[in-house]
């Protein structure tokens, strides 16, 4: 039962993924380009498989009082720090942008600083403590 | 923050996953609490303590 699950969500992830790269295509080059639209919705595929599986994949159910649970707070201890990370990250960039004149970091590297951030930070307590 | 939830669950003859479905948590939780690495809040110190039938201040004790 839960396989059908999976190939709906297969299957609603790989037309998002494709619906992606056309969006993509049209808005980059104002035309179909398939590079475009291919590398577009390969790239989406894992991250729209992942929330169509959340929708329909049936999981178990979560505790009565999640907010009680130490996930949670571990959770929001990396999402602060993670935060906090990138803020210096931040700074320091704009910094040294602006002192020694060198080419501004493009934003897309912050974001990835911090979604890794918070990942090795949610990760280590979790695998310390299980 | 030091406790005796792991000696009042074994009393109460309370597996750990039992435990946390007693609680409403993960299992985790319970772990983390019993190891002393996470103290609760005070929402769930009392629903510790009404599921051993004590008080908040027998189950944890600060530290010093």
């Amino acid at each position: 039962m839960m396989w059908k699950n999976w190939t709906a969500a297969g299957a609603a992830g790989a037309v998002a993924g494709f619906a992606t790269g056309v969006v993509a295509t049209y808005a980059q080059h104002g035309e179909w380009q398939l590079k475009t639209v291919l590398v577009f919705s390969i790239l989406t595929l894992p991250v729209w498989i992942g929330l169509a599986g959340l929708l329909w994949v049936p999981r178990v159910a979560p505790p009565e009082h999640t907010e009680d649970s130490v996930e949670v707070q571990w959770r929001d201890q990396a999402a602060s720090e993670a935060f906090f990370d990138v803020m210096i990250a931040l700074g320091l960039s704009t910094a040294m942008t602006n002192i020694v004149g060198i080419a501004s970091v493009p934003s897309m590297l912050f974001v990835a600083l911090g979604m890794a951030d918070w990942f090795v930070r949610y990760g280590v307590p979790r695998r310390r403590e299980g | 923050m030091h406790n005796c939830q792991r000696e009042l669950r074994e009393g109460a003859g309370l597996s750990q996953a039992e435990c946390a479905e007693a609680l409403g948590v993960t299992r985790q939780t319970v772990i983390s609490i019993e190891r002393g690495h996470f103290d609760p809040r005070l929402s769930l110190a009392f629903r510790i303590g009404r599921l051993f039938g004590v008080t908040v201040d027998q189950v944890f004790t600060p530290d010093g």
